[in-house]
């Protein structure tokens, strides 16, 4: 019970931000920042995402009206297979949180030193 | 007949848990690699282990949340907005992410209209969360390298350690 209750508000709070989220979307900021997107149709795939939506009936377009195997109907919907090419983003994400954590800590140690050496003030 | 049930071991769970979340995060954040459709349902279990870390962690978000404005350290009070901005980079993530989904939701048969807005959203959050992430993995880096050295020096025959000592790592901070 305890444990659902502290779910329902993690939830509740998430909902807020979601709310937040709505209101900037139908603020002239929101509007702006549509107009000035990427893309030249409303939405599209993420950057190197290569459509492959099928248009019309399922099967439409084939011989016999059915869809070569291998496509269950989902996998077609726009999406694409993994690629190794994308290690190079598990890369650059990895390098992003290793500098953060050096920076984090060459900024504790310079703090800490900081701290050491300056006089300590003896009681009046 | 006597319980044998073990304690759980608090700093385990967390480390495992922790570990788990942060690698299947490095490879939603990287579609080109798993593929949309594993992005997509990693980025919902992600979000379901967020949920779960959240409430693991729920007596200092509680502690820190009540006293933030009277006796807790600045180093708490730092982590707590650092925190808080990851829970909004994350909610936002998730949700533009379910606005744009191309296969978890049409797979419920929910289809939603394709907003640029929403997938500019994505990607500016997702950007910002790598970021707040990497500051979290920063202001935590002591407390995972003295976990995982406690916990193999342990599996290397050391005794194990007093359930006290067990207690979550984070319920001390909001004293410290």
């Amino acid at each position: 019970m305890k444990i659902l209750l502290r779910t329902l508000i993690i939830l509740a709070a998430a909902l807020v931000v979601v709310g937040g989220l709505y209101a900037f979307a139908q603020s002239p900021a929101g509007q702006a920042m549509r107009a000035a997107g990427p893309g030249g149709h409303e939405g599209g795939p993420p950057a190197g995402f290569e459509s492959r939506r099928f248009e019309g009936a399922p099967g439409a377009g084939f011989p016999g009206g059915e869809r070569p195997g291998g496509f269950d109907g989902h996998e077609g919907r726009g999406g694409h297979g993994p690629s190794l090419l994308g290690l190079v983003e598990v890369g650059k994400n990895l390098a992003i949180v290793a500098v953060s954590v050096i920076l984090v800590a060459l900024g504790a140690r310079l703090l800490q030193l900081g701290r050491r050496d300056r006089p300590r003030r003896t009681p009046a | 007949m006597a319980s044998t049930t073990r304690p759980v071991n608090r700093n385990l769970v967390n480390l495992l848990l922790d570990a788990a979340v942060f690698v299947a995060f490095l490879a939603a954040t990287a579609p080109r690699f798993t593929g949309l459709a594993i992005h997509e349902w990693l980025s919902l279990a992600v979000a379901a282990v967020v949920v779960t870390h959240l409430l693991l962690h729920w007596s200092w978000i509680v502690g820190v949340t009540r006293r933030f404005f009277g006796r807790v350290t600045w180093g708490s009070r730092v982590n707590y907005l650092l925190n808080a901005l990851l829970f909004v980079a994350f909610t936002i993530v998730t949700f533009t992410g379910v606005m744009i989904s191309e296969v978890a939701m049409p797979l419920f048969g929910v289809q939603l209209g394709h907003d640029r807005l929403w997938m500019q959203l994505h990607r500016l959050a997702s950007d910002a969360a790598v970021i707040l992430i990497g500051l979290h993995v920063a202001l935590h880096w002591r407390w995972i390298v003295s976990t995982t050295r406690k916990l193999l020096f342990r599996a290397g025959g050391r005794p194990s350690p007093r359930p006290s000592d067990l207690a979550a790592p984070v319920a001390h901070e909001v004293n410290r």
